[in-house]
């Protein structure tokens, strides 16, 4: 199955390429790319099947329960990068 | 600031010592709490390969600094109820679906009222409706309980290698089943009801045409949706299995 290139796909694929590394919230995803939960979630469904997002539960300290997290992998990096992101020096 | 919940569906409207309405905190409190109840409701009853996103949707709710906002991202965490997806390993639980007996019950009784039909049937028009519906359904019992009888061999989702390598081998199995000459047993039984329900329902044009569209649309996904869905999931277990071949070297 391959990514479907949507303009919603590729404004959360484009907030993820940012920064590699750095983990997301799904409502920090929601607020940067104007996406609603019923939008984004089902693209970041689709991305874990693919293999390209992982996703991880964050341990909060202040009794809080844990917020999931996500996160391109390196596949979905840098197979993805050149499609989404112009002019970006590699 | 004391503030007294009042009761949202009265008119009436107290102020605070600040000055703000007490019953627009009351709004307030009860669309929170609706939303809060919203999302909790979404991850009960969602597929047991979305609830890790439903429960992350749902956390979500608690940083969300507006009620109409926190509403607005309940209502659409709903859609993710319409995603049926089984457990991947990665999730690391069991993967039971709820109300698993509902369809064996089902059969059960669909297959002793159809034989009662046929055997009481005066015509035999009747009796050939009512013995294609019993055979679907008989054929069908046949396929689930062979499916259950390798199911008896899961191991534990603990053991999760092996866990990953009976996931493979059933889908392997499932795939197999698509490319024999076994792919159609399931549109076979799924037209023999149909026709045998259509049949029985003949003076009733409505309801032949309602059941042999559903009909149609349980061929279409056994045939287009079902082996694509094994193959993709094939692909991220076989995924899973080097990735922890490569973890243990």
């Amino acid at each position: 199955m391959k990514l479907r290139r949507s303009p919603q796909t590729a404004l959360v694929m484009a907030e993820f390429l940012q920064d590699k590394d750095e983990w997301k919230y799904g409502y920090q995803l929601s607020r940067s790319t104007g996406l609603r939960s019923g939008t984004l979630y089902p693209i970041l469904i689709r991305l874990a099947a693919l293999g390209l997002l992982e996703t991880s539960w964050e341990a909060t300290s202040e009794g809080r329960p844990p917020r999931h997290l996500y996160k391109l992998t390196q596949d979905g990096y840098f197979t993805h990068k050149p499609f989404y992101v112009k002019g970006m020096d590699e | 600031m004391a503030i007294s919940r009042t009761n949202p569906f009265t008119s009436r409207a107290w102020t605070n010592d600040r000055g703000s309405s007490i019953c627009e905190s009351g709004w307030r409190i009860e669309i929170r709490r609706f939303a809060v109840r919203l999302s909790a409701w979404v991850v009960r009853w969602s597929s047991p390969g979305c609830k890790d996103w439903a429960q992350g949707l749902s956390r979500e709710i608690e940083y969300i600094e507006g009620d109409w906002a926190a509403l607005v991202w309940s209502i659409g965490s709903t859609r993710i109820l319409l995603d049926r997806r089984r457990s991947l390993p990665t999730v690391n639980r069991d993967a039971v679906a709820p109300l698993w007996w509902i369809f064996p019950m089902i059969a059960a009784t669909q297959i002793l009222s159809s034989v009662m039909d046929a055997w009481k049937a005066h015509s035999v028009h009747d009796r050939a409706a009512a013995s294609l519906i019993a055979a679907g359904w008989v054929c069908w019992a046949a396929l689930s309980i062979d499916d259950w009888f390798w199911q008896r061999d899961k191991p534990p989702v603990s053991d999760i290698q092996a866990f990953r390598l009976f996931v493979r081998a059933t889908l392997e199995r499932r795939l197999r089943h698509y490319r024999s000459e076994r792919r159609w047993l399931s549109p076979l039984i799924a037209v023999s009801i149909c026709a045998g329900f259509v049949m029985k329902f003949e003076a009733n044009v409505i309801a032949a045409v309602v059941i042999a569209a559903g009909g149609a649309l349980v061929l279409w996904m056994l045939f287009l949706d079902m082996p694509e869905e094994i193959r993709q999931r094939l692909t991220h277990i076989n995924r899973l299995i080097s990735e922890d071949a490569n973890a243990v070297k």
